[in-house]
């Protein structure tokens, strides 16, 4: 069967390909990458429970100082080390294709993903297994006030962005409202390959019993040149129809005032009766080069029906933002400040006399500075404080860009993860090369190698993260013409701030 | 008394004659002043200025080989220089015949040849005229030579009729102080045809073809001659463009299509299409986009806009967090005229924080982004490498608590972090033994808190099964269900997942 799909999508393919090539124009525009990365994974080791020594009333660890997990009677405890070093290099060939004047307002669009990893490691490298993704494509009819697209596509609204194989159509009844119906058959975000038990099998005990098909419709609302909102509903059904995977709606605005502008989203799971994402911010035009910006955020996780996640009754937090952005009037220096504080809420469970953190929060500065038309420096510094883990990051770089068509730059990086759920602090520094030059205009080189010491501080026999990194790529294009953006998704004008 | 008047008009004017060529060095070198007691008259030496005769503007070696014959004085080899050059409209004869100072005498050639000014009256003490001395005497707005208002077509011929003018001394011609204020550029289009033959004194149509994309088109840059020489000159010289006040204002990015759309006139003075289609390689503000110049060879560039992302991979870099590339926006300083200028359409911070903006539809995003600049993220594999921080493997379990991404946004949890947690070792599976969650040694009695408050967390290590194993019906029979939960919305979408719990065998494979 597999075989059967996968010959229909490479002659689907190659017709579509056939069809390019009659058009009147076409660009094609790739991007070949190989990226190497040599690490030690971790494994689980256990050691006897004789041979552990007493931490604590409650912990014990290994005679070298690594805290194990014992459970009580189990002859065995068990901890994290680090694996031999392995190492893999994966290669990426990704195409992009755009073609057109087949017939005014016909076209065709496509991404194409080829992979495979080598080396001992090579599991470790997302989906290196899969060696051939199509991304999107269709076929797109766009005249005004109409717009159609047939094939694999994609989808961004406040759901989230998505592909999926099917039609949806696009019409501007007024200048003002623009409304967008689509359907079609799921993909499994990040496989492109349908949602169905195969794909998840791997990786998923309970996987979904049946493909799904979804179906949504988007409208947007432009009363003003200075407003819009869009509004959206989708559920997802099971291809037998005899259940919804999901079912959610959501709605997105913005408004511009004088001096500042309010944007908010909220999206609603029908399923669980939850909020997912209420979001509102507002941003302020810059007063003596200052930005200011703040936002309130209510965020829930939400899980697909498939799944019995959404039954655990999973709780959000409430998150209050604000970010300063100054920049100096010749823009040779800027500066910005974030901060944010959130709370969860009530998770009805746990003990009194053993809470876990209810609370986090997060501050953070970056500086760029441009010393001179070649040289600029830029850093950042961030602190995160929160449930789970914590974290504290500083970053530095400094670029020489003699012209505009190439840089150098070399950085430096130090950090330390605090894992709240797991005894153990990670300290990190690297340090390395990042560089692009475009030897052409349709012909770029961009590489980069890193290098990374990872220390665990008290336990100097944990896992251990050591990597070393590298990649480079090849960015390129044939054909000149623009015009690969497809047709447009708005309504009526925007008027400047 | 007449003949007094004759007398001292002469030599003013032969003079004069003399100072204009010190602006060429061989006339400096006769030393006038050592031979004051030698000519009584300035018309002895350069009759010729007074009729026009060339042959007798300047003495003959002849004259001077009379005393400098190698006996009484040192031979020399000096001859009359050849007269320079210039734009001026000045005739010495007409001067000669209608000049005349207050009291009806004739200008003397001290008044304008005479040291500083003429106010070193001695006798053959002499240097070239100066502009402040036409302006002494011509009634004439400006106070100065080189002013604002200045009419320079009083003393000046246009730059086109002047074709005996070198390159290098068209080169050299002086910048008026206007010129140089920092709003100069933004206001120096000739308003009417006086102002066009003014620029003309200067410049030909090659002065404005060297910046204005659109020349072509522009009637006050058609009306000015062209000039080979200013085309030589022009061609040595890079197009200069400045910021308009406008483009500085705090999102002018956003919306400037609205601007274009009513005066697309305006942008092509400094615009080709290549400079919009940077960034518009949708159908957004096509119709506008071709109303302005096409690029060609022969033709100013124009202003180039380029996209920062092909000289520097990554705004901050593959080792930063993500550092909006609009805080680094290398602007233009108010009247810099740049060549090259890094524009950034959105503000600080709108790679993390576009989800309202995008979902919105506020902005055609398909107008400058194509689709591959969406699933470069979006479908969770990055192939820029350029969002998250250097090493985010190692200092990801932060940002995955929290959620301030909302890593689901790009990343499927079970095939993306748990399949990757499943084969780096970190992600244990089908009891509680795993070496995981050493910190909370009663995480048995915690669990649950964390797992309500991060529970897309624990996905990304566990499976269902696993806390099947005691919730549910077929388990321990530990309720996992908060006090909000309804089972009968979510039952209504989808009976079987209630099935799995509460009928089936959660641990039967």
């Amino acid at each position: 069967m597999h075989a059967i799909r996968s010959g229909i999508t490479v002659l689907g393919l190659l017709a579509l390909a056939a069809a390019g090539a009659a058009a009147q124009g076409a660009v094609i525009q790739g991007s070949s990458s190989i990226q190497l990365l040599d690490m030690r994974p971790v494994v689980t080791d256990s050691v006897p429970f004789a041979a552990t020594d007493s931490v604590s009333a409650v912990l014990r660890s290994t005679p070298n100082g690594v805290v194990t997990t014992c459970v009580p009677g189990d002859a065995y405890c068990f901890y994290y080390r680090s694996a031999a070093r392995a190492n893999l290099v994966a290669l990426m060939q990704n195409l992009d294709v755009t073609a057109w004047g087949l017939r005014p307002g016909l076209s065709f669009h496509a991404q194409l993903r080829a992979r495979t990893a080598e080396g001992d490691a090579r599991e470790l490298w997302p989906q290196a297994t899969q060696t051939f993704d199509v991304l999107d494509a269709y076929v797109e009819y766009d005249r005004s006030p109409w717009n159609a697209r047939l094939g694999r596509q994609w989808v961004s609204s406040g759901l989230g962005v998505f592909n999926f194989d099917g039609a949806a159509v696009t019409v501007h009844p007024l200048d003002e409202i623009g409304i967008n119906l689509y359907g079609g058959g799921t993909l499994v975000q990040g496989l492109d390959r349908p949602l169905d038990a195969a794909v998840l099998a791997p990786v998923e005990d309970i996987p979904p019993v049946d493909r799904s098909f979804l179906v949504g419709g988007q409208v947007q609302i432009r009363p003003s040149a200075d407003g819009v909102m869009r509004f959206q509903y989708q559920r997802e059904v099971r291809s037998d129809r005899g259940a919804l995977y999901s079912e959610r709606g959501a709605m997105a605005f913005q408004y511009r005032f004088p001096h500042v502008s309010l944007g908010g989203l909220v999206t609603r799971d029908f399923a669980t009766e939850t909020f997912n994402d209420v979001d509102a911010n507002l941003a302020f035009d810059p007063w003596r080069g200052i930005a200011p910006r703040v936002e309130f955020r209510h965020y829930v996780p939400y899980f697909d029906l498939w799944t019995i996640w959404g039954a655990f009754s999973p709780v959000g937090y409430n998150e209050g933002t604000a970010a300063f952005n100054w920049a100096s009037a010749d823009a040779r220096l800027a500066l910005g400040l974030t901060g944010g504080y959130r709370s969860y809420d009530n998770t009805y469970t746990g003990v009194a006399w053993l809470p876990l953190r209810t609370s986090g929060w997060r501050v953070g500065a970056t500086g760029a500075l441009r010393a001179s038309d070649v040289w600029s420096v830029q850093g950042s510094y961030d602190m995160d404080i929160n449930f789970g883990a914590s974290s504290t990051d500083g970053d530095v770089s400094v670029r020489w860009q003699p012209s505009d068509r190439g840089s150098l730059a070399l950085h430096g990086t130090a950090f330390q993860n605090i894992y709240e759920f797991t005894v153990g602090e990670g300290r990190v520094v690297g340090a390395g090369l990042e560089g692009a030059y475009q030897l052409r205009p349709d012909l770029r080189f961009v590489g980069d190698a890193m290098l990374y010491h990872h220390t665990g501080k008290n336990q100097p026999d944990l896992a251990n993260w050591d990597q070393r990194r590298a990649s480079v790529r090849l960015e390129w294009r044939l054909g000149g013409e623009p015009g690969s953006g497809g047709g447009a998704w708005t309504v009526g004008p925007v008027r400047r701030p | 008394m007449n003949f007094r008047r004759r007398f001292l008009v002469v030599p003013a004017v032969l003079l004069a004659a003399a100072t204009l060529a010190t602006q060429q060095p061989r006339r400096g070198t006769f030393p006038h002043a050592r031979h004051a007691k030698l000519f009584p008259t300035c018309a002895g030496c350069h009759a010729g200025i007074l009729t026009g005769d060339s042959a007798e503007m300047f003495p003959s070696p002849d004259v001077c080989a009379q005393c400098h014959n190698g006996t009484d004085v040192r031979r020399v080899a000096w001859s009359g220089p050849v007269r320079a050059a210039t734009n001026l409209r000045f005739s010495h004869a007409e001067h000669a015949a209608t000049s005349a100072t207050a009291d009806g005498a004739a200008v003397e050639c001290a008044s304008c040849h005479g040291q500083q000014a003429g106010r070193d009256t001695a006798w053959m003490h002499i240097a070239g005229a100066q502009p402040e001395a036409c302006i002494a005497c011509h009634q004439h707005r400006a106070s100065e030579h080189l002013a604002a208002g200045a009419v320079c077509s009083t003393c000046h011929e246009p730059l086109a009729r002047a074709t005996a003018l070198s390159v290098a001394a068209i080169a050299a011609f002086p910048k008026p102080a206007s010129h140089g204020d920092p709003d100069w550029l933004a206001r120096h289009a000739p308003k009417n045809d006086a102002q066009i033959a003014q620029c003309a004194i200067c410049h030909a149509r090659e002065s404005c073809e060297r910046c204005h994309v659109n020349a072509d088109q522009v009637p006050a840059i058609q009306k000015l001659a062209s000039d080979a020489r200013v085309a030589d000159l022009a061609r040595e010289r890079a197009p200069a463009y400045f910021t308009p006040a406008s483009h500085r204002d705090a999102g002018w990015a956003y919306g400037h299509g609205h601007d274009a759309r009513a005066g697309a006139q305006s942008c092509a003075v400094c615009h080709t299409q290549s400079s919009c289609l940077t960034c518009h390689i949708g159908s957004l503000g096509r119709e506008v986009i071709a109303r302005l110049p096409v690029a060609r060879a022969g033709r100013p560039s124009g202003v180039q806009l380029v996209d920062p992302a092909r000289a520097s991979p990554s705004a901050g870099g593959s080792a930063m967090r993500p550092f909006d590339a609009s805080a680094v926006t290398l602007l233009a300083a108010a009247g810099d005229t740049v060549r090259l200028k890094l524009v950034h359409m959105h503000p600080a911070g709108f790679a993390t924080n576009h989800k309202a903006a995008a979902a919105s539809g506020q902005f055609d995003c398909q107008g400058c982004h194509q689709p591959r600049d969406c699933t470069a993220c979006h479908d969770g594999v990055s192939t820029r490498g350029n969002f998250h921080p250097g090493d985010f493997m190692s200092r990801h379990a932060t940002a995955a608590y929290a959620q301030e991404q909302n890593c689901s946004t790009c990343h499927r949890v079970e095939t993306f972090c748990r399949s990757c947690h499943q084969k780096s070792g970190i992600a244990t599976t089908g009891g509680v033994r795993g070496p995981a969650h050493t910190g909370q040694p009663l995480w048995l009695l915690q669990h649950g808190q964390a797992a309500r408050q991060g529970l897309t967390s624990c996905t990304a290590c566990h499976q269902q099964r696993d806390c099947l194993r005691c919730h549910s019906d077929l388990g321990l029979h530990v309720n996992p269900h908060g006090p909000n939960f309804n089972p009968e919305s979510m039952g209504s979408k989808d009976k079987q997942m209630c099935l799995v719990c509460h009928v089936t065998d959660p641990l039967k494979k």
